[in-house]
């Protein structure tokens, strides 16, 4: 829902162009810098643009109201491409909708780029850098961002007309009004545009990652497997660091097998006695379970098919599945 | 869209500047205008204008219904919410409305304002290719990356539009969009196809631009 031509009175819709230029003209920078290190970023803003311009005009079901909306699409811009370059795409979409479809109008242009373009681009991706920086899961700030920038475009639109029609009545009194009469519509509307925003990011970090690493949507995964890595090797310093309980006293940390079964063991008058083979201890039985465990495993890979596989040559079933042939394998034959 | 621009009619037969000059004048006298009577009449002239060409008038309707819609809300709002003397009572159990003069003088002029500018720029845009309006937008100065990203949008709308429509068939037939919660989680997963195939559709646009000398 942009604002008409005609409704904006005439200094109210050029201090809007005013307002929101700037920021166009900081996406066009944006964009132009960004092309001299990457020169596909301009094809890539384009297609984006058209991909955000073809999602916000399919149909939505709103239920409150029993009709189809749409959404608006910048909190999904926003996030991939950040709020400049959205503010950018923002203004591409709306001048296409306001010259070919009539949505909006070319007086009112400035307007519907400050309340869509500028105030919805910056709360979606505020929305959503700001659920990423305290760890939420990708999904939920996804969801944020494209419920966030759909209220806050709907109430920045309720600002700029409350502005231009209130004439001498009171501005927050019409600012509410239109605001309420937009609550039907734009409330669960804001609702769906999150849970659909949220389901395209999820979608692409599942099947595309690597499209969200390149837009810096979500750091490399180097950069996490490595954080990870830097978590795992914080936690086992840690886990070095503390005395240990060895240390401490003989007594202080017993095994599992003196705790409690030595302990059964007594109380039922079987206490524990010592061991027949107690010459070894410390580091140099240690390396005895370990050599032990090797040439355990070693022998048992070695022969474990003559252990646990049965031989097909001999079986009855295979001679009544195939009588007549030869189930010899080569390989077993050598 | 309605590519009915790119035929011969008597609209586009006098070429761009006399059209965007009768477009402007008409969006200027509507917006100066304090009575809601000339933005009115020239809306009307300019739908007469458009119908005229060729345009069917459930096309021109369908792309009016939107800003009509918008101008109506306002025209409710500065009847219902704007004092001055009463005009019209209306109840509905026990809600009672009253609409003043000054709110609907100042309702209606908003109303007539917006089918004054809605009709004027679909005579426009429904009478003129985009090529020629770009063209004219380069002579005029606006930034050639910004036109550049207007038309590499325009152009793949249209294709992107044919691929979002073909996965949403492919959906509909594998039981997507069944249901309102199953249709939100369709529409999730076909925007995010539509992004997929973008990003991947921009990286061939880059290569055959390279190649073709264009950056």
């Amino acid at each position: 829902m942009h604002i008409a031509e005609g409704i904006l009175p005439a200094p109210w819709a050029a201090a809007c162009f005013v307002a929101s230029a700037p920021f166009v003209y900081a996406g066009l920078r944006r964009v132009r810098t960004v092309s001299q290190e990457v020169p596909s970023f301009k094809a890539l803003v384009g297609l984006m643009g058209a991909a955000v311009f073809v999602i916000s005009v399919m149909p939505i079901p709103v239920p409150t109201v029993g009709t189809c909306s749409h959404p608006a699409g910048t909190g999904m811009a926003a996030i991939l491409v950040g709020p400049l370059v959205s503010v950018l795409l923002s203004t591409i979409a709306l001048v296409i909708q306001t010259i070919f479809l009539a949505h909006g109008g070319i007086t009112t242009l400035g307007a519907n780029i400050l309340s869509m373009g500028v105030i919805g681009s910056f709360a979606g991706y505020a929305a959503f850098r700001g659920l990423r920086a305290v760890n939420a899961p990708f999904w939920l700030a996804a969801f944020a961002a494209g419920m966030a920038s759909d209220w806050a475009t709907y109430t920045g639109t309720s600002f700029i007309m409350a502005v231009g029609l209130h004439g001498d009545g009171s501005l927050w009194g019409l600012f509410g009004a239109i605001l309420l009469a937009f609550v039907p519509t734009q409330l669960p509307l804001g609702i769906l545009e999150g849970v659909i925003t949220a389901g395209m990011a999820g979608y692409v970090l599942k099947n595309r990652p690597d499209i969200l690493q390149q837009l810096r949507v979500i750091p490399p995964a180097l950069a996490k497997a490595a954080s990870g890595m830097a978590g795992v090797a914080g936690a086992l310093a840690l886990i070095l660091a503390l005395p240990s309980p060895v240390a401490a006293g003989e007594k202080s940390w017993e095994g599992v097998d003196a705790a409690v079964v030595g302990k059964i063991a007594e109380q039922h008058g079987r206490p524990p006695v010592e061991t027949v083979f107690n010459s070894i201890s410390g580091d140099a039985l240690l390396f005895a379970f370990a050599l032990g465990g090797a040439v355990g495993g070693f022998i048992l890979g070695y022969l474990w098919r003559g252990f646990f596989q049965h031989d097909s040559t001999t079986s009855p079933l295979n001679e009544n599945l195939e009588p007549g042939k030869s189930h010899a394998s080569p390989q077993r034959t050598t | 869209m309605h590519h009915l621009n790119e035929r011969h009619n008597i609209v586009a037969g006098p070429g761009i500047y006399p059209r965007l000059a009768l477009v402007g004048t008409g969006l200027l006298a509507g917006l100066a205008s304090s009575s809601p009577w000339l933005p009115a009449i020239i809306g009307f002239m300019a739908v007469g204008l458009i119908l005229r060409a060729g345009v069917r008038p459930s096309s021109l309707a369908m792309r009016l219904t939107a800003p009509l819609f918008m101008g109506l809300t306002a025209l409710l709002a500065s009847l219902f919410l704007i004092d001055g003397a009463p005009a019209l009572h209306l109840h509905f159990g026990w809600i009672n409305m009253v609409g003043s003069e000054e709110g609907l003088a100042k309702g209606s002029l908003v109303f007539a304002r917006v089918f004054n500018g809605a009709a004027l720029v679909l005579l426009l845009s429904m009478t003129t290719p985009v090529t020629e309006l770009l063209a004219v937008a380069r002579r005029m100065r606006i930034s050639p990356l910004f036109l550049e990203l207007l038309s590499l949008v325009y152009r793949y709308i249209f294709v992107l539009a044919e691929e979002a429509t073909s996965v949403m068939s492919a959906q509909k037939i594998r039981l997507g969009y069944h249901g309102f919660v199953s249709g939100l989680g369709s529409f999730g997963v076909l925007s995010g196809m539509v992004f997929v195939r973008s990003y991947d559709r921009a990286e061939r646009v880059a290569t055959a631009m390279k190649a073709r000398g264009l950056m």
